[in-house]
């Protein structure tokens, strides 16, 4: 599926307006870009996002067809269809971190020096161990490499910065796929629906933790 | 005397009664530049922010709940105000003055930290596994997000900068911060309990609390940064009068957080509310009386 820019740059934004759970609830959310004078150093002011982007505007797009490949084979390894959803690049998620680690702010910045890397090392390593790109690979073989770096604890030294790349690329195939309609179904939200009355938490929530 | 930003010219206008409210910090920088209101030499001077330090953990009794609407249980507060004060008043705590809890967590909108960083939980999955565990753990986090009060002292200032200038050639400030040890022992405090309290559900984390100085964050980040140009009865140790006018320039009055010469630990904007409304009173009365 492939997404318009205004979307996906919408998606990003609004996805980013919140920082991970155990790291957040600090009540006072960073600015994610500031109005910048022509002479200084800076990223500027945000996409004006009413309009209509067309592809290279405002920031120019990273991944090429190769690297869309191997983001979309990766994508549905973390996150595959099964009975509850589809998978991730069904909804979008390679347009949304292609997305993601062009955008020319400090933390998209930060992630795209993990996430280019990762994505050179992983298709290396196919075809080091089966001849093939990373994309072109039967699943068996690509859950051979995924085993090897899926936990930064239990990879072995040679994988560590192969781990880190892993445990990045599947927040941002989280972060994405957990932000759309049919992610958001998945996990179990039900919110931002109009309420007229709200009765609290049903009965057997408070059951389960013990205050009915 | 102000410069228009899209032409760069030069205006000046003449008034009255001039009202300064351009956020603390700024406030401050325009009275350096102008050089006027400080033969007390304290504009700039007593910049504070809140104390913040923030503290998380997991739930496992929150795990696989049924599906339920928690929008509106997390964000504008769930608040705990400060408790200790008998604790306080021994001396037991190592520290003066409090803080106050925000906590929060629930089944909130996704966004991109919500299934993000499970590896401390669940060892590293992808798959089918990967999307259970994201069910399975979401709505189960809580967060606890103390902030306290600073207390002002000397060794936090603002001054221009002697080097770096903004487009327009003025000179921007440069900040000088030291937390006490009130700050720091408050900080290391707010970790130590989150911790206790996320232990009494049955909750675990993943990392423990940390120091005082590790946990504090950075003055500026809680982005209530008031002081710099502190009100008071005394001409010689303040830059205003309890009600904003500067003891140097009568028709001078400041109405941001600049006069404040504290800063509780709940966000400072009503109180800059109420004292703007407090100087604008006596502003009119003063010039009824044709006293300005």
């Amino acid at each position: 599926m492939s997404m318009d820019r205004r979307t996906t740059i919408k998606w990003m934004l609004a996805a980013a307006t919140a920082v991970p759970a155990l790291r957040a609830l600090a009540y006072t959310p960073e600015p994610l870009a500031r109005d910048v004078a022509p002479n200084q150093a800076g990223y500027g002011t945000d996409p004006n996002l009413v309009k209509d982007w067309k592809g290279g505007d405002p920031w120019p797009l990273t991944l090429g067809v190769a690297g869309r490949l191997t983001t979309a084979a990766l994508c549905d390894l973390i996150i595959p269809a099964d009975d509850v959803s589809p998978a991730a690049s069904a909804v979008g998620v390679v347009d949304f971190i292609d997305e993601w680690i062009s955008a020319p702010y400090p933390q998209q910045r930060g992630d795209r020096e993990i996430i280019l890397p990762g994505l050179t090392w992983i298709d290396a390593e196919a075809q080091k161990r089966f001849g093939k790109a990373f994309a072109a690979l039967e699943p068996a073989q690509r859950s051979a490499i995924a085993d090897d770096i899926c936990s930064a604890v239990k990879a072995k030294p040679e994988f560590t910065a192969a781990a880190k790349f892993f445990a990045k690329f599947r927040d941002l195939t989280a972060g994405g796929f957990y932000t759309t309609p049919m992610g958001m179904k998945d996990i179990g939200y039900t919110g931002n629906v109009p309420l007229d009355h709200f009765d609290g938490p049903p009965p057997e929530v408070l059951k389960r933790v013990g205050l009915s | 005397m102000y410069i228009d930003r899209k032409t760069g010219a030069e205006h000046r206008v003449k008034a009255r009664v001039v009202v300064l409210a351009a956020s603390a910090l700024e406030s401050v920088r325009i009275l350096l530049n102008s050089g006027v209101a400080n033969s007390s030499g304290k504009v700039g001077k007593y910049i504070m922010d809140t104390v913040g330090a923030n503290f998380g953990g997991q739930v496992p009794l929150l795990e696989d709940l049924p599906l339920h609407n928690e929008d509106g249980v997390d964000g504008l507060h769930l608040y705990t105000p400060w408790w200790l004060y008998k604790e306080q008043l021994k001396g037991s705590l190592g520290f003066a003055r409090g803080y106050h809890f925000e906590f929060g967590g629930g089944r909130l909108m996704p966004n991109m930290g919500t299934a993000a960083g499970l590896e401390w939980l669940d060892g590293g999955t992808y798959g089918r596994k990967f999307k259970e565990d994201a069910r399975r753990y979401y709505g189960s986090f809580v967060g606890f997000a103390g902030r306290g009060e600073m207390i002002p002292n000397e060794d936090c200032y603002a001054e221009l900068d002697p080097t770096v200038k903004d487009k327009f050639g003025i000179p921007v400030l440069r900040f000088h911060w030291k937390w006490s040890q009130h700050e720091l022992g408050q900080a290391e405090h707010m970790q130590k309990v989150a911790a206790e309290i996320i232990e009494a559900m049955g909750g675990r984390y993943a990392s423990r609390p940390q120091s005082g100085e590790k946990a504090i964050k950075q003055g500026g980040v809680i982005i209530h940064e008031v002081g710099g140009a502190m009100m008071g009865n005394d001409p010689k140790k303040s830059v205003t009068n309890s009600f904003g006018q500067c003891w140097d320039v009568k028709n001078l009055f400041i109405t941001d957080g600049a006069t404040l010469c504290s800063n509780a630990d709940k966000n400072p904007t009503l109180t800059i509310m109420a004292l703007a409304w407090r100087a604008s009173d006596h502003m009119l009365s003063l010039m009824k009386r044709k006293e300005l």
